[in-house]
């Protein structure tokens, strides 16, 4: 593929407003990219298959010259940019339907022979989701697996740090891929630059659209061989990309969750709808992978109790991975305030308790 | 002929006397006013002139000239009235100088002669007595205000003709008004009303006990403002000095009740948050105490706390850090006190049920935007948080022996005794007040309680300022134990209300 093909299909990257559809009509109709760039206005307009709008950003020439200027300081802005015939472009994303024309992405790309794993869930995600969003991706990544997900806020966020921990990790954005949406995770792009790998199929420079992120979402699965929902509500976007995964045959796991907690609604359907439950990371490699085999524990998992006190244990029996309220161990213990708040005190300095927002203490 | 009387003018929340001069003399026929004056003391001109009229007297067409002394101090309000009609009257003869001597003059003048009532009679009587003065003539409408204070003779009277009646050595009768003692706290909301929530409790009772202000978060419903109305009950009773002091701010702000005497109750000041930066301070052309000044001594409650506008949380700076407002106008400079302790309230998030995301919707920049309302400096002033939890079913019926209010004000004023013991020497009243070079002296730590704070110091990953802030909770709850010494369980106690909001 030589690059001044290449080019034109930048510059064709850049008419977001002509979508799939119109771009393969155009194809059809001018066989190549190129085709397309130097064709009369007069052969488009009798064409017929653009808007007014779309034509204008056809005519466009600060497009043009801007596409021209961009596409040769990609290399420079450390951005690769595959077309889906050459070699480079994932052949899992090559499969699905309505596969991307072209992939933009910085760092790397997941490794064809190793398992990926998309990991999603809710942004406003509980103190619970993100818990088990962590241990579950930290698990995964400490096997070897690669977790691919959005860099949201909420559980794709924290999956991916999680994961960063023990494995590269690869996030598909809604926007450019030199676009860190949401900023505050700013300092998970920059890992995941270094150690995994940035996706996007919108040109650098993309805003994230709100339209963009279903798209998104069909790429996150097709990168994975399987996909896990951590917490999700009833009709969420979350949902948007399980339906992608069932379209493209891949496995669904979900958390399962309490009955009656509204971020776990959309969990527990799922399993009703026969997705495979996911306690933890054995439950997954099992369905997916059976030869991939567990490290062993070698994280505290399961903390050292054993030299604690009796009334240490009770409190430590007392707090869960749901934020609790000194109050209500209060209740559950019947103990003084004082003697509560001292016994607080020792599992929080011993490290199995801690606050993750105001008074409220989870388990660690 | 020459002659002058006294008045006073309010600066702050005190009183300065003014020598108001008259000269009547020989020449054109007219009337000066002179002196920085105010446009409401200029009008007295009309106001005096027509007053001594209308009360029988006739002026004579001579050149009348009046000067109110010190004349580079700015001179405000409407009590210049009475002192200028008697320096006049005294001038043209009909009053001698013997009859106005040792005498100070307030009260504002009708067309008709009649007196009305001003603002801040206590601070003017106050100031009359310092200067030596052996009487005060004012309006009646004025006087139980102004019989607070002993020590000098007050005539309170009708009008401008009564004035000089009794100048001119007419009967005075003085009308017995009995002033009604507010009962002792009685009706005030009780701690025992409240149904469970031990923990808010027991954080309000440190607030109180050690001065420390105290920010509590919770969703709505939850009993935020049903807990900070209680705080009045269980506040020390205040102190001779408070109470004047306190009594001095209402009577500038023309809030004081004369009726009942000095203020004995601590005030909880509850403003509703679209009040303005100037209400809120004070201020205002004619300067006036704002709210955190009438909440001296006790209570400042801000509800919904960010909803505050940012100027208004901002300038809590200064009276926080030195317990007084300093107020600049083209008048002068003056001060309020403001030593209240402040009580914020806020939702977590713009819905309120956050952390339980269950219920709560808000994106993480959402409810950081609604948290970062409240600016580092204001939080750093505020030693306790505390999450209020809603309250649980069981609790709701939970009956009886609930501790009531005044069984924790005998702890609360055991802890305040000793705390001001303690700090005599540093002119302090509060572990709150205590500066930070001054912690090592007072709240030493033994050999464990170091240990535990070099622990906590690195788990917490604390800032200088919080790590004295919870030694400063941690000496607080000790005195509440009675204890001489910081104790291991006073520190974890204090190391549970540290926690300052974060996502």
């Amino acid at each position: 593929m030589d690059a001044t093909n290449k080019l034109y299909w930048y510059w064709l990257s850049k008419l977001e407003i002509i979508g799939p559809a119109g771009r393969k009509r155009l194809l059809e109709r001018f066989q190549s990219p190129e085709g397309i760039f130097r064709a009369t206005p007069e052969a488009v307009e009798r064409f017929g298959g653009l808007t007014p709008k779309q034509l204008q950003a056809w005519m466009d020439c600060e497009i043009r010259a801007k596409a021209a200027e961009e596409f040769y300081l990609l290399k420079e802005r450390d951005i690769h940019f595959v077309l889906k015939e050459e070699s480079g472009f994932p052949m899992a994303l090559r499969e699905i339907p309505q596969a991307p024309d072209f992939l933009f992405y910085r760092g790397r790309l997941p490794e064809e022979h190793k398992i990926s794993i998309a990991m999603i869930g809710a942004r406003e995600c509980s103190f619970r989701g993100r818990k088990i969003a962590q241990e579950l991706a930290g698990e995964l990544a400490d096997a070897g697996i690669q977790i691919i997900s959005g860099m949201a806020r909420g559980v794709d966020g924290v999956s991916q740090k999680a994961a960063l921990q023990y494995a590269p990790s690869y996030a598909v954005l809604g926007s450019g891929v030199d676009y860190c949406y949401p900023p505050e995770n700013y300092a998970l792009y920059e890992e995941l630059l270094r150690r995994g790998g940035i996706l996007s199929e919108y040109p650098p420079g993309s805003r994230p659209a709100a339209f963009h992120f279903p798209m998104r979402n069909r790429l996150i699965a097709g990168l994975a061989d399987g996909l896990v929902v951590v917490e999700a509500r009833k009709k969420s976007g979350t949902l948007i990309t399980v339906d992608f995964a069932l379209e493209q045959g891949k496995q669904v796991f979900a958390v399962p969750g309490r009955e009656g907690e509204a971020l776990s609604e959309g969990c527990n359907e799922l399993l009703l709808d026969g997705a495979h439950a996911a306690t933890c990371a054995k439950d997954i490699l099992e369905v997916l992978a059976k030869e991939y085999i567990m490290p062993p524990k070698t994280r505290n998992n399961k903390k050292n109790i054993f030299l604690l006190e009796e009334e240490e244990k009770m409190l430590y029996a007392s707090v869960s991975l749901e934020p609790k309220h000194p109050e209500e161990l209060l209740r559950l213990t019947g103990w003084a305030p004082e003697k509560l708040m001292q016994i607080l005190f020792s599992l929080e300095m011993r490290g199995l308790i801690y606050s993750p927002t105001g008074n409220y203490y989870m388990a660690k | 002929m020459f002659s002058k009387t006294y008045g006073a003018a309010i600066l702050g929340i005190d009183a300065q006397m003014i020598q108001v001069e008259a000269d009547v003399s020989d020449g054109l026929p007219g009337y000066e006013l002179v002196g920085y004056l105010s446009s409401e003391v200029r009008e007295a001109k009309e106001r005096v002139r027509v007053a001594i009229h209308n009360a029988g007297f006739v002026l004579p067409p001579k050149k009348v000239t009046i000067n109110l002394s010190p004349a580079d101090l700015r001179k405000e309000g409407t009590a210049f009235d009475l002192p200028i009609a008697i320096a006049i009257l005294t001038a043209s003869g009909y009053l001698s100088e013997e009859m106005i001597a040792h005498t100070m003059f307030c009260g504002e003048l009708s067309l008709n002669g009649e007196l009305n009532p001003v603002n801040g009679i206590l601070p003017i009587v106050l100031c009359a007595k310092k200067e030596g003065l052996k009487r005060m003539i004012l309006p009646l409408a004025n006087r139980a205000e102004a019989r607070m204070m002993d020590g000098i003779e007050v005539l309170a009277l009708q009008s401008l003709s009564d004035v000089v009646r009794v100048l001119q050595g007419g009967t005075y009768e003085e009308e017995v008004v009995t002033i009604e003692q507010e009962t002792e706290s009685g009706e005030l909301p009780d701690f025992k009303d409240v149904c469970g929530q031990v923990i808010a409790k027991r954080a309000i009772e440190i607030a109180v006990a050690g001065g420390h202000n105290i920010l509590f978060t919770g969703s709505p419903g939850a009993g935020k403002t049903m807990l900070a109305s209680r705080i009045p009950s269980i506040m020390p009773a205040l102190t001779k000095e408070e109470s004047l002091e306190l009594s001095k701010i209402y009577s500038v702000a023309g809030r004081l009740d004369g009726e009942k005497g000095l203020l004995t109750a601590r005030p909880f000041r509850a403003p509703h948050h679209t009040v303005t930066p100037i209400a809120m301070a004070g201020g205002g052309r004619r300067p006036v105490p704002g709210e955190i000044s009438l909440a001296s001594g006790g209570v400042l409650f801000l509800d919904e706390f960010p909803e505050y506008s940012r100027q208004t949380i901002e300038l809590l700076r200064q009276p926080l850090e030195e317990k007084k407002i300093t107020i600049n106008r083209m008048a002068g400079t003056c001060d309020y006190p403001a030593t209240f302790l402040l009580v914020a309230a806020m939702n977590p998030c713009p819905c309120g049920a956050y952390p339980n995301r269950n219920l709560c919707r808000c994106t993480e920049p959402q409810i950081r935007r609604y948290q970062g309302r409240i600016s580092r400096p204001i939080l750093d002033r505020i030693d306790l948080f505390l999450q209020i939890a809603p309250v649980g079913y069981e609790e709701l019926l939970q009956q009886g022996e609930q501790e009531s209010s005044v069984q924790i004000r005998k702890r609360v004023e055991a802890a305040r005794k000793l705390q001001y013991q303690r700090y005599r020497k540093l002119g302090i009243h509060t572990n709150a007040e205590l500066p930070a070079s001054s912690l090592k002296e007072y709240c030493p730590l033994g050999e464990r309680e170091t240990e535990m704070m070099k622990e906590a110091f690195y788990t917490y990953q604390l800032s200088a300022r919080a790590y004295h802030r919870m030694i400063k909770v941690a000496r607080t709850i000790a005195d509440l134990a009675g204890e001489e010494r910081i104790l291991p369980e006073h520190l974890s106690e204090a190391a549970c209300y540290r926690n300052e909001m974060k996502l």
